[in-house]
């Protein structure tokens, strides 16, 4: 099992290395990753991949959602759930 | 920038074109519905993706593979191939469908209601293949996000992105298609596929071509690069979608995520892109819609 910490840090660290713009402002737990061009629609489908691979299960249909997706901190809260509290 | 002289030109190229693929459309027409048998079961001791083709062709993982084991990979990777069709078919109906009857276009709405038709009946077989032997279409995985493109751009980002998957795939269904090692029918679904998406292509082009003279004159350097910029990762991403960790799972490999995210940098895989993407860049760089920036 990962520990939060980790994968936190994991998640952060693989949104700064798949940005082809970091240059456009600091990533924050808020920053909005699609709407501010941190991340476009190519990122996708490794994104959630990852967030499977780190939460251990198959993310449903239902939970592919723009608002989960919007920032660090809401995959944090839509996804790992018992970190986030 | 293309003066008024070429854009007749395209526009009645378009229209010749269109009223030509209509006749074909009409004189050899496929009826999936009637003209395929389909097994009561499925044997998946066979090839069903030319191994050459199998995403983990070349790296060591497949090295240490058996035969069986390959084969037994190919049965989902098939799966996960018609897969993606039946999505890029799903979004294909919806998005011409829409554009249908916006203004009066003769023989080019004729022949998009025979490409509506047709690709209808590709979802078909691509989705009856999977529910009868695999138990269901595997699910892309998406997410819809906020929709980025302007009114000026979107119906060259639409058609470009068809264009683009349609070539894509075309390169495994041209080399499958006659590849006498497939099962029968599964070799026969990439032969009917290839004979009419050949039609769909060059009217693609030829559809492209028209609208491109018709818009991208009145685009900003910005819209050009945004344009550019989201086909070059739209290609990326169906490059991507053929590497699925839902195959690897139900093949039985271990460590599915981990194995395609090896697979996607290997050296043999990514010269297997190169040779796999020379179509859709073509296209991209026929029509200068190519991204230079990311990928020379």
């Amino acid at each position: 099992m990962t520990a939060p910490a980790s994968v936190r840090r994991q998640l952060s660290d693989w949104v700064v290395a798949a940005s082809r713009h970091p240059e456009r402002g600091q990533l924050t737990p808020g920053t909005a990753l699609f709407a501010e061009g941190i991340l476009d629609s190519v990122h996708l489908v490794d994104l959630i991949l990852l967030i499977e691979e780190l939460g251990g299960r198959e993310l449903r249909e239902d939970e592919l959602t723009p608002e989960a997706f919007r920032s660090l901190d809401s995959i944090w809260a839509a996804f790992f759930p018992e970190e986030a509290t | 920038m293309p003066g008024p002289r070429s854009t007749v030109t395209a526009e009645s190229a378009l229209r010749d074109t269109a009223a030509r693929l209509c006749h074909v459309s009409r004189e050899q027409a496929i009826n999936p519905f009637t003209c395929l048998v389909w097994p009561e079961e499925m044997d998946r001791s066979q090839w069903f993706m030319s191994p050459e083709l199998l995403s983990l062709q070349g790296t060591e993982l497949a090295a240490g593979m058996t035969h069986a084991e390959l084969q037994h990979l190919s049965f989902f990777e098939a799966v996960n191939f018609f897969s993606l069709n039946v999505a890029g078919e799903q979004d294909l109906l919806s998005g011409v469908a829409t554009r249908l009857y916006r203004s009066p276009q003769g023989e080019v709405t004729r022949y998009l209601h025979h490409l509506l038709d047709e690709e209808n009946k590709h979802m078909f077989y691509f989705g009856q293949f999977c529910e009868r032997y695999a138990g269901a279409v595997y699910r892309s995985k998406s997410v819809p996000l906020a929709e980025t493109e302007t009114a000026e751009t979107a119906d060259v980002l639409f058609f470009a992105r068809v264009l683009l998957f349609e070539e894509l795939v075309d390169a495994f269904n041209r080399r499958m298609g006659r590849d006498r090692r497939l099962e029968p029918l599964t070799r026969e679904l990439n032969r009917l596929h290839h004979l009419e998406e050949a039609r769909h292509l060059l009217f693609g082009r030829r559809l492209l071509r028209v609208l491109l003279e018709r818009q991208a004159p009145g685009w900003s350097p910005a819209a050009r690069a945004a344009v550019q910029r989201r086909l070059t990762a739209f290609l990326e991403e169906s490059w991507k979608q053929l590497f699925s960790v839902r195959a690897y799972r139900d093949a039985g490999i271990d460590d599915p995520y981990g194995v395609r995210r090896k697979a996607l940098e290997h050296p043999a895989v990514l010269a297997r892109k190169t040779a796999l993407l020379q179509g859709p860049r073509r296209v991209l760089r026929e029509l200068d819609l190519l991204d230079g920036e990311a990928m020379p």
